[in-house]
């Protein structure tokens, strides 16, 4: 089951908004997928983001991987306690593994992510 | 656009900046429906690399300096190796793509059919390790442990590999251990950092080409050696080998 609190984009990011702001993650498939993650790099706080923007990095112990934010957005808030602890992503993927909360520059990319029903279809493809 | 071939070219030995250097490029180049690349080369003078996210305070810089080695550093994951006796490997292809499949798992499991056909065509008896601790993983050594998907002999680590990945393509960086010198970054890490490592240490759960065929492989050997994995991994990916010239020296 994927959770319907939020959206989700086809490479198996979360979104999840609350009035201006949006909190994104990875979902439990991508951390499945990743395997172990050893090192995140987070962008800076006050940094502004375009949608599809290599933001970051997310190190498992076999890959490097781009972390790409779905929405545009200034940065407003990184979560440390992923960087200290990068066993959160594996963990708790959807909830103390979030990654950054972006203030939304344009609420109408929101369309364009795609629903938990229609996640939970890509999947199962 | 894929053609069935697989573009192979052989560096030789090159310092460790410009094969970090000629990756980089190859990865950059790379679009979804071009023939993968496999480039193989060695490494003069030995160079240390770090991973991606590994920190330069945890390695003795100004010994790596003083032995004349290079330091450098890997657009993929992974822990530091001192690069003298090896032989690398770089390929860059798609994935998803038939070749390297859909997934991180599966490209290191086409890559590693090969890699597993060219040691038992040398008469070795590989296995490939299941994995190992987070912990170890973010050790500081890469030798000092072996990874899931990284190949052993007789339970000793003898080929390590890391990939980087992004929009469809990857570049998996591999390192077939040919001789004992890596097991001197024992003494190349910071002196607060070695807690215990030696060159003993790592030697005691590592081994090499040279041990385990029973004679040294000097340059030209190492030349031939890379060139009948080349044929391998082509004939495994049912690739054609076009065999290159590198590009000059930039």
């Amino acid at each position: 089951m994927v959770a319907d609190d939020r959206k989700y984009t086809k490479s198996h990011e979360w979104v999840m908004v609350e009035g201006s702001v949006a909190t994104v993650g990875v979902t439990e498939y991508a951390a499945h997928e990743l395997g172990d993650v050893v090192f995140l790099d987070l962008p800076e706080v006050g940094n502004e983001v375009a949608r599809g923007e290599a933001v970051g990095t997310i190190e498992t112990v076999k890959a490097v991987e781009d972390l790409f934010t779905p929405i545009s957005g200034e940065v407003v808030e990184t979560n440390q306690a992923v960087v200290d602890s990068p066993e959160l992503v594996n963990n708790d993927p959807l909830d103390a593994g979030w990654l950054i909360r972006v203030r939304l520059s344009d609420a109408g990319e929101l369309n364009q992510l795609l629903s938990a029903a229609e996640y939970e279809e890509l999947l199962e493809d | 656009m894929a053609d069935g071939r697989l573009r192979i070219f052989d560096d030789g030995p090159l310092p460790g900046a410009v094969n970090m250097r000629r990756d980089a490029a190859l990865l950059a180049a790379q679009r979804v429906g071009d023939p993968p690349v496999l480039r193989l080369y060695r490494w003069s003078p030995p160079a240390v690399s770090l991973g991606y996210h590994q920190d330069e305070v945890d390695f003795a810089r100004e010994a790596i300096a003083a032995r004349g080695y290079g330091l450098v550093r890997r657009p993929t994951g992974g822990r530091a190796i001192l690069h003298a006796d090896e032989l690398t490997y770089a390929i860059v292809g798609a994935s998803p793509s038939a070749t390297f499949g859909a997934t991180l798992h599966a490209t290191y499991a086409a890559i590693n059919r090969a890699l597993l056909s060219f040691l038992q065509d040398l008469g070795l008896r590989p296995d490939v390790s299941a994995g190992e601790s987070r912990a170890d993983a973010r050790g500081l050594v890469c030798f000092r442990s072996a990874g899931q998907h990284e190949l052993t002999v007789g339970g000793r680590k003898l080929a390590g590999s890391a990939q980087r990945r992004r929009d469809g393509l990857f570049l998996q960086h591999g390192s077939l251990l040919t001789g004992p010198r890596h097991a001197e970054l024992a003494e190349l890490l910071a002196p607060a950092r070695r807690a215990g490592q030696t060159r003993e240490t790592v030697l005691a759960v590592t081994t090499d080409l040279a041990t385990l065929l029973g004679h040294p492989l000097p340059e030209a050997q190492l030349a031939g050696l890379a060139r009948r994995l080349g044929e391998i991994c082509a004939a495994t990916f049912d690739l054609r080998p076009a065999w290159e010239d590198p590009p000059a020296l930039a």
